[in-house]
């Protein structure tokens, strides 16, 4: 059972919303089984960055999502809709999540122990 | 029941159609201004913070549950979830 469930509903650079998200989720895996839903323009987030970290200063968080399997986080998610909305089928992504319907997400809202909304 | 905040237009434009049929929604900061723009009196789901509304200069909706700080705790105590949506 989803003890921390985080939802990343921010696109990356605009905030720091992000990757405060991905942080704090690294930190929940420490002590929880935590899932990650990415909806909305949170989604955008995993795109793989094409520009070099200079450009738009600041840190290239992104590429850690590789690294939630080693820190076992298996249960990422993303909103169905979302990637429509934004054509993401088709993009290079950092990781695939696993792609869940309004009714899939309903269902994993009220399955989670805490949900945190970033 | 789940506790659906939405601070602002452009976050409940975007993730208005998440909450369920019966989850709740809490209109709060610039979000309030929704209620001059469409109408959610068919909505029962809607709460509005009555302290924001006045804050604008905003009348309070006639059909619409208005609420204050405090029945806003009892409505986080209550649910299951209280989800954030910002922008």
């Amino acid at each position: 059972m989803t003890e921390l469930l985080f939802i990343l509903s921010h696109p990356p650079g605009a905030s720091v919303y992000a990757q405060e998200a991905f942080d704090a989720a690294l930190a929940g895996s420490a002590f929880s089984n935590i899932a990650i839903l990415f909806v909305g323009a949170g989604c955008l987030q995993l795109i793989q960055p094409k520009l070099a970290v200079e450009a738009h200063e600041r840190k290239d968080f992104q590429r850690g999502f590789k690294a939630l399997a080693d820190y076992d986080v298996h249960d990422v998610y993303g909103c169905e809709d979302s990637f429509k909305q934004f054509g993401l089928h088709n993009q290079a992504l950092v990781i695939q999540p696993t792609l869940l319907t309004r009714v899939d997400i309903s269902a994993r809202l009220k399955g989670a122990q805490r949900v945190l909304c970033f | 029941m789940m506790l659906h905040t939405f601070n602002s237009s452009d976050a409940y434009r975007l993730h208005g159609h998440r909450p369920s049929a019966t989850d709740l929604i809490l209109l709060i900061e610039d979000a309030v201004f929704i209620t001059t723009q469409q109408d959610l009196t068919q909505d029962h789901r809607i709460r509005v913070l009555r302290e924001d509304l006045a804050q604008r200069g905003l009348p309070e909706p006639r059909a619409i549950t208005c609420i204050t700080y405090t029945d806003w705790v009892r409505l986080t105590v209550e649910s299951q979830h209280c989800l954030t949506w910002t922008r």
